[in-house]
């Protein structure tokens, strides 16, 4: 059932410090994460959401992050798009030292830097499709025509619709025309077809695909559905809070051919 | 417990917050509610039983001497009980440690005390003795405001005599519950006192050994229709009294004091009304909008609920209940305040109206009725939120809520959306989208608004009727009056005292005027057309000039008596040979206080037949030789009585800051209470329903401030909104009390300070603010992680 393009290992990254420390030094690294634990207290039992995590995110790449439901894969995604701060260990943006940062400081990041699709969507349900994309790209430097990310997507035609009067897949589209209006360097998405049936799905992945191609935007995927992992560059591999495997995608295959 | 019950607590403590507000509010009505109806009642159960238990009378008149064989043809009227006829004077008294001249009303008791009509309350000391003639009963007020009591002196001068009187006890008289002097308004209690003097001790200061000038009357209880006897017994008593110079007889309803208190429990009562009633609908609507939103966000429990078997009736309870214990910790308090501010409320009046004793009534009906309205507040705010809990399936229920449905309207048509600014077009279509809602929002904090600023009208009014009646009317600084009229140089006798820059004679006679079959007693001033010192104005506080001939009748009395100018009304004098002539009405005037006719003094004259005799003087005086003026006011045997302005606006002054000032201090908490309920609530709930769209907006890289701004602009904008129609309702508000005020006594104008609109705007203003400050520190706590994973 699941249809896995063939994978190499490249590198296992997470008792090597030495190795994490030339990474910093990667030209084509953009994020760099490293050592980075992640404890949550729940009550009186300590969660180890994430142990000791180095890795990189590089340079109009398309990453996925794999791994199961409690793997930890959110808290990595959520570290990276300045939403949570490691309990220990550090998390590099370009040369910005994002564990330094303060809470204006991570907004400020998360404004300029990271556009950001959710599972739900979470559309502003009193603004119109463009008008939902306009909200982000009035707040930014350099935006994309609010429009031409809609065209981008694919929904040029439904710009003044609201949220209600859109299936979920359009929703999701418009989420990503919204993510991507303001040029972010990142699209962070965590489960973007988790809420949609098989073709819309689909459609999705085309979008994001397309948007990683045209504008070269990284883009990292949080999923735990495996069969998405073949239109990745790079596949990173997410169990109990520790980086199993990175792996990197020889050949990638497009959306359209990824069955679940 | 059940499973319901546990429910039920969490869900109550997990909105303390907006539950807590809707208390507050019905904890306000409540307190509102149960203050004034039990000060009413307390008020008017008392009144009751002080005017049975004292005899108090039921018709009253006055005349201008009477042989007392008379009384026995009074007592044979069809209809009459029990007659008592008295000697009363007013004298000019000079009160130790006052350096104005005070007046005092001497009124008439039996040297052997006995039971009788208009009976008083021997507070201290004791009954006068026969064999001391200048022993006096004090009223307890007078005495209480110039510190005098049992054992001291006050000097009088009856009927031209210098007399020292003692004070041999502390009284107090259902006459004399609210003690003013005629054509006050507020009591000034340190310049005019009661005093109960033996009848033969005053008869002979007076000349009226055998005979009286005042007489009451307690009517047969035996009557079906007690009005119209009454107005038969009226008008045979004001037959026999017609030889004596009778004025016309009253019933008790028309008495002073009791006209006040019967006017203070009339307005109480439209209070205790309407003020409970702002707070029950805003209740009402609080505990609306805080169970729709608990069953909308519980709805997959609903489902839950249903699925396994509760019935729409106990899951509705379940709502209801929760309503229920709402109002519940709002009512417990409530009662509990209200009956203390209602002890204060009556601790202020005893202040105004002086009983034996005042006592606050708890009445088990008065707790009982608020709690009944309440609770049924409670069940209307629950019932209509919980119709939605009975129209869920299950299977929907458990469903989550599709995404809020907005669709393209008249500001999406009209093109006006383009214009505004993304978080301009959220906020606005957010309030489009609801506008019942919005609508009743603004109706809520409106009607606080309108509350506030009627609390603060009514010191306006007084202000304005001060200003009117003391510094436009009435411009002199002196009154001063003889005991019967005198020849027109007497003015200058008074010209000559110490200090006195200027002085208006005038002539005050008592006339009856009849108009079809309206007819209304009252003191009819003469005076010169080209008088400073009293002015007679319209409407407008123009100058209105003094007709040749004819009468010029204050508004009021106009419209009592249904004339308009040019209109003729039968004028009867009710003094010497009581002429009675057709007189011209020539124009109306505008006066705050009272009623007022008004005629040239020269006309007057002409029309009395008689050559300019004055009754009094105005005095414009020279503020340097007050206290030398006053020494000599006080020994003129000619002067019956003293009225000084500034005392009495003074004294007007006080009463209103200290009764009024509680009163608005507590009407303006109470608005901004409800102000404070409504948007706190409302900020709750936007940021409940909200919240997960707000917290999208922070992890896409919106301030904390945007997003206080998107939270906030909504509510912001309905109160901008509600404040103009607050105050066009406060406006309405005050009109429709002006009516209620509009009495003889007084009348109060409908005029506002500038501080009356910006009072109530800055109260509300803060209220909002703090409370919506109070929401927004949720905001800092709102989880952005938790919002990529969950759905609303």
């Amino acid at each position: 059932m699941t249809h896995l393009p063939p994978m190499q290992p490249e590198v296992h990254l997470t008792d090597d410090k030495k190795s994490a420390e030339a990474k910093l030094t990667n030209p084509d690294s953009v994020f760099h994460v490293h050592n980075v634990s992640r404890i949550y207290r729940m009550g009186e039992v300590e969660v180890h959401a994430l142990r000791d995590v180095t890795v990189d995110l590089l340079r109009g790449e398309f990453a996925v992050l794999l791994g199961t439901s409690g793997s930890g894969k959110s808290t990595l995604l959520n570290i990276l798009g300045g939403l949570d701060r490691p309990t220990s260990g550090e998390v590099f943006y370009r040369d910005h030292n994002l564990t330094r940062a303060d809470d204006d400081g991570l907004t400020r990041f998360r404004r300029e830097h990271v556009g950001f699709v959710f599972q739900f969507y979470n559309l502003i349900p009193s603004l119109t499709a463009l008008e939902n994309v306009a909200l982000v790209t009035e707040i930014a430097g350099h935006p994309i025509d609010p429009a031409d990310a809609l065209d981008l997507v694919g929904l040029g035609q439904r710009r003044d619709h609201f949220p209600s009067q859109l299936s979920g897949g359009e929703q999701q589209r418009v989420a990503i025309a919204r993510a991507v209006a303001k040029r972010p360097d990142v699209l962070l998405c965590d489960e973007p077809t988790g809420a949609l049936d098989y073709a819309t799905g689909k459609l999705v992945l085309e979008v994001l695909e397309r948007v990683n191609r045209e504008l070269g935007t990284i883009t990292a995927v949080i999923t735990h559905n495996a069969a998405i992992a073949g239109m990745a560059d790079r596949v990173i591999r997410i169990s109990s809070g520790t980086i199993t495997e990175v792996l990197r995608n020889e050949v990638k295959i497009r959306p359209s051919e990824i069955s679940w | 417990m059940k499973p319901l019950g546990k429910i039920l607590r969490r869900d109550l403590w997990h909105l303390r917050g907006q539950v807590l507000a809707a208390a507050l509010v019905v904890c306000c009505g409540v307190t509102a509610q149960v203050s004034m109806h039990s000060a009413y009642l307390s008020l008017q159960a008392t009144q009751a039983s002080y005017y049975d238990s004292y005899r108090f009378a039921d018709v009253f008149a006055s005349l201008k001497r009477a042989p007392e064989g008379l009384a026995d043809e009074i007592r044979a009227l069809p209809g009459v009980a029990q007659v008592q006829t008295r000697v009363v004077a007013e004298v000019t008294l000079d009160v130790p440690g006052l350096n104005e001249p005070a007046t005092g009303r001497l009124v008439s008791i039996p040297e052997q005390q006995s039971a009788m009509i208009n009976d008083f309350y021997l507070r201290r000391g004791r009954y006068i003795e026969a064999v001391h003639p200048d022993e006096v009963l004090l009223s307890e007020v007078f005495a209480q405001a110039n510190h005098l009591d049992v054992g001291d002196r006050i000097g009088a001068i009856l009927n031209g005599r210098w007399r020292e009187l003692t004070v041999v006890g502390i009284a107090l008289s259902p006459e004399y519950v609210y003690e003013v002097g005629q054509g006050m308004l507020f009591p000034d209690n340190k310049r005019f006192g009661v005093l109960w003097m033996g009848r033969e001790a005053l008869a002979s200061a007076y000349n009226m050994q055998g005979a009286f000038n005042d007489v009451s009357l307690t009517l047969a209880p035996q009557g079906f229709n007690k009005g119209a006897e009454e107005a038969e017994v009226i008008a045979s008593l004001d037959r026999l009294l017609l030889r004596y110079g009778g004025l016309s007889a009253y019933p008790r309803r028309d008495q002073l004091s009791t006209r006040f208190l019967n006017d203070e429990l009339g307005e109480i009562e439209v209070s205790a009304t309407y003020i409970p009633a702002i707070f029950l609908a805003v209740a009402v609507f609080l505990i609306y909008i805080v169970l729709s939103r608990l069953v909308v966000m519980q709805r997959t429990q609903i489902g839950l609920l249903k699925a396994f078997g509760y019935s729409n009736f106990s899951v509705g309870m379940h709502y209801l209940k929760f309503a229920l214990a709402t109002v519940l910790l709002g009512l417990l308090p409530g009662l509990l305040l209200g009956l203390y501010l209602g002890g204060q409320v009556t601790n202020l009046y005893r202040d105004y109206f002086h009983f034996p004793v005042l006592a606050l009534v708890v009445s088990p009906a008065v707790l009982f009725w608020a709690t009944l309205v309440n609770l049924l507040a409670a069940c209307a705010g629950a019932i209509a939120a919980a119709r939605r809990v009975t129209a869920l399936v299950p299977a929907e229920a458990m469903r989550p809520e599709a995404p809020a449905n907005f669709r393209a309207g008249i500001l999406e048509r009209s093109g006006v959306a383009r214009w505004m600014s993304s978080s301009v077009r959220m906020i606005v279509r957010n309030i489009v989208r609801k506008p019942w809602k919005a609508l009743l929002s603004v109706m809520g904090i409106g009607v606080a608004v309108g509350l506030m600023m009627v609390a603060r009208f009514m010191f306006d009014a007084v202000d304005h009727m001060m200003m009117v009646q003391f510094d436009v009317v009435q411009r002199d600084n002196v009154t001063v009056l003889f005991h019967e009229p005198r020849a027109a140089k007497a003015v200058f006798e008074i010209d000559q005292l110490p200090g006195v820059l200027r002085a208006e004679p005038f002539r005050v006679v008592q006339v009856r005027l009849r108009h079809g079959h309206r007819s209304k007693q009252i003191a009819l001033t003469g005076l010169a057309s080209d008088s400073e010192l009293h002015q007679i104005v319209d409407s407008r506080l123009r100058k209105i000039a003094l007709p040749p001939d004819g009468l010029l009748l204050t508004k009021k009395l106009g419209e009592m008596l249904g004339v308009a100018t040019g209109d003729t009304v039968m004028l009867e004098v009710l003094e010497g040979n009581r002429e009675v002539r057709e007189v011209t009405v020539a124009g109306l005037s505008d006066e705050p206080i009272g009623i007022s006719a008004y005629m040239d003094a020269g006309a007057l004259a002409r029309l009395l037949r008689e050559d300019h005799l004055i009754s009094g003087a105005w005095l414009r005086v020279d503020p340097r030789h007050e206290e030398e003026l006053y020494a000599h006011l006080k020994r003129m045997p000619v002067v019956s009585g003293v009225a000084i302005r500034s005392a009495m606006v003074n004294s007007v002054k006080e009463i209103i800051d200290t009764a009024f000032s509680y009163v608005s201090v507590i009407e303006m908490l109470f608005g901004a209470i409800i102000i404070g309920g409504m948007v706190y609530n409302s900020v709750r709930i936007a940021l409940s329903e909200r919240g997960n769209e707000l917290a999208s907006l922070r992890v896409l890289g919106f301030t904390q401030r945007e997003v206080v701004v998107l939270l906030l602009g909504e509510q912001a904008l309905l109160t901008i909104c509600a404040i103009p129609v607050g105050l066009a309702m406060g406006y309405g508000m005050c009109a429709a009390l002006v009516p209620i005020f509009d009495r003889e006594l007084f009348r109060l104008p409908l005029v506002f300070s500038q501080m009356t609109f910006v009072y109530p705007v800055i109260a509300a203003l803060i209220s909002a603010i703090l409370s919506a400050l109070l929401v927004t520190r949720r905001l800092r706590h709102l989880d952005l992680i938790a919002v990529l994973k969950t759905r609303e």
